[in-house]
Formats: C-alpha cells, structure tokens, sequence
C-alpha cells in the first residue's frame, strides 16, 4: 500500500461528506415518494369510474364506426416516451430508453417519430438523431390535470389529422415499492375489446341497466373519450413520478451502502499503514540506537 | 326523506362520498335534480353549481365540466374540476 494516511485520510473524509449526500437524497426521495403513491392512488378511482362508465357505453353505442376505434394501415407511428427530468436513479431512465430502442429497432418498417416527456429521454433521443415532435420538460415532479389534458389533446390532433397513425406509450409502470417495469402500451387507436375486460373484472353485473342518456349516447361518447384520454395520461404521469422516486431512493440506499463499505475498507487500510510507519520509525529509532 | 349515496371524483382524488338526499347538477341540458331511486342515467354536466342536501347540511360546489351517472341508488359525479 503504497499511498500516504494522509491522502487515505482524505479520501475517507470525501467519501463520509458523499454518504451525507445520498443519505440525504435517500430520504428525500423517501418522502417524495409517499406523496407520489398517494397522489397515484387517489387519482385511481377517476380513472377506474371512467374506463367502467366507457366499456359500458362502447358496448351499446356503436363505437366501431368512431374514428378512435379505427384501426389503420399507416405505418407514421407515435411513441410518447416517460422519463424523469433527474437523474441519480439507477438504471430508471436507462432501462426505460434500452425498451424504446430495441422496439424500435424490430419494427424498423414503421415510421417511428418520438413524443418525449421528461429531460432525460427527450436529451438521449435528441442526441441519437430521432425525430422528435414534442418535447416537455421540467415537469416539477407532480402529475399535473391541465398538462395531461393539453399533451392528450396534442396526441389526439396528431392522430386525428392522420401525423400519426397510432400512438404508443412507454411508461415505467409502477409494480411494488422495489419495483418498477418499463412497458410499451397502445394509446390510440383505441381498441374496444381492451377496454372490457376491466368491466368484467369489476363483476359488472347489473351493467346491463338501460340508461338514460342525456344529450345523446353519442355526445356523451364523445365528451367522454378525450377525458378517458388525458385521465390515462395523468394516471401514466403519477406512476412515472412514482417509479421515478421508488428507484431514486434504491439507487440512493445503494449508494449510501457502497459508501459505507468503501470507508471501512479505507480505514482498515489507513490503519495499517498507519502502523507500518510507526514500525519503520521504531526500527530505525532502535538500530540509531544500535549504532550509536 | 329517502338517501342515496354520492361519490364525488376528480382527476385528482375523491372529494366527497357519503348518503345524500338530493343532488342538483347542471346537466347538458339545464339543471336537473336527483333523488332516491332515480332512474339509471348518464349525462354531461356543464359549468354551474353543484348542490348536495344533507339531513340538514346543503354543500354546493362549483364544477365546470364532467360527468353525472346514476344507478341503483348511486350517483357518480366525475367532475373535470370542482371547488
């Protein structure tokens, strides 16, 4: 071991003042993370009340001829990609971008353009020559109504005007505390068949009631889809914001340990050749003496 | 009075749920009022009050834009934003 105490002492120093850090973002994150989950499930019910209210009422009106249920043969495809604006969250943003590419690496026939939500997506695909429509960024870490509505709204322009002939969405989807999953979903066209499981599902039973629609079935449709639409985007922006802060916090308690680890084995090193100098000085100390 | 029972959402979380004994909304097609054991319905709402009686209480809010869905003795209110 070459290296002076001095410099080991100044390293553990560098590293005890890095451990105060990612302790600290580890808590933060912590917190945020909370706040994230409740917001996500509070958001919940909305989402769920309107996807019942929407399978009810795509299997009596006649939805088939509506044109988001259309099915096209275009090949301009959307892919609206989820990242965080930070990084400092392990592999979060990088799993999410590796999912993007390898999709759009076998399906090579399409013509992808990006839609990227979040810094880091919007920076790595900006980079990488992908042509992307839209950016938003600096999302300020909370899902926000008005921003899912007006990037629904923009989506939904994009396929109406025929710029895009579907829409996907890749999303870190928030599966346990420790984990989060990036997914690809299709958001437009929708398709009715997935919207009915979820009825199924809520044992919908007594769903067969015979409505009154007021105005009419088909304005409520129509009222109904664009909401249906931004509340699955706000719903996908709580889970981004939620997974981003499960795995800032794992990647920051990681961290702290890497950390700690790191100081003990520097110390034990510090300690011994603390002690091999103490040794050299005696023996030259004693065979001075000697000599004398 | 008969009650029925009320859950109120908005994209952010549930606002209110509880036993009510009539609702009045602004309905797409002027103000309509709810009681116990009104027929299923779905209807728009528009921008307007909202007004909730309780066995004493009466809580309005003002809500611009949504959804009204009645069946069996639940109504549903999916609001866009209410205050």
């Amino acid at each position: 071991m070459p290296q002076s105490t001095k410099e080991l002492r100044r390293r553990i120093r560098s590293i005890t003042a890095t451990k105060q850090i990612t302790r600290a973002m580890e808590m933060v994150s912590a917190a945020k993370l909370r706040r994230a989950q409740e917001v996500l499930l509070a958001g919940r019910p909305y989402a769920g009340r309107l996807q019942e209210l929407l399978s009810f009422l795509a299997s009596s009106a006649s939805v088939d001829s509506h044109p988001l249920f259309e099915a096209r043969e275009g090949d301009r495809e959307v892919m609206v990609v989820f990242t965080s604006d930070r990084g400092l969250c392990g592999g979060f943003n990088s799993n999410m971008m590796k999912l993007v590419e390898r999709h759009l690496a076998n399906h090579p026939e399409k013509d992808w353009s990006l839609y990227c939500i979040g810094k880091r997506g919007a920076e790595y695909f900006g980079k990488r020559g992908w042509q992307i429509i839209k950016r938003h960024v600096d999302l300020g870490g909370k899902p926000d109504s008005d921003l899912a509505t007006l990037i629904s709204h923009e989506l939904l322009e994009l396929f109406e005007s025929g710029q895009a002939d579907a829409v996907h969405l890749a999303y870190p989807s928030f599966v346990t505390l420790a984990i989060n999953k990036p997914i690809i979903v299709k958001f437009l066209n929708l398709d009715p068949a997935e919207l009915s499981p979820a009825e199924d599902g809520e044992g919908g039973s007594d769903r067969e009631l015979d409505y009154i629609l007021e105005p009419s079935a088909k304005q409520v449709f129509d009222s109904l889809l664009p909401r249906y639409l931004s509340s699955k985007i706000y719903i996908t922006m709580a889970e981004l914001f939620t997974s981003e802060h499960s795995a800032r916090m794992l990647a920051m308690n990681n961290a702290t340990k890497n950390c700690d680890e790191l100081a003990d084995a520097l110390t034990l090193q510090m300690n011994k050749a603390r002690q091999t100098q103490i040794t050299n000085e005696l023996i030259e100390i004693v065979s001075g003496a000697q000599a004398v | 009075m008969a009650d029925f029972h009320v859950q109120i959402f908005t994209p952010e979380k549930m606002l209110f749920e509880g036993e009510v004994s009539s609702l009045v909304a602004p309905g797409a097609e002027g103000y309509l009022g709810v009681l116990a054991h009104h027929a299923p319905l779905v209807t728009t709402l528009g921008d307007g009050t909202l007004t909730l009686r309780q066995a004493k209480e009466v809580t309005e809010y003002h809500i611009s834009g949504g959804f009204l869905e009645v069946h069996d003795n639940q109504a549903t209110v999916l609001a866009d934003r209410l205050t």
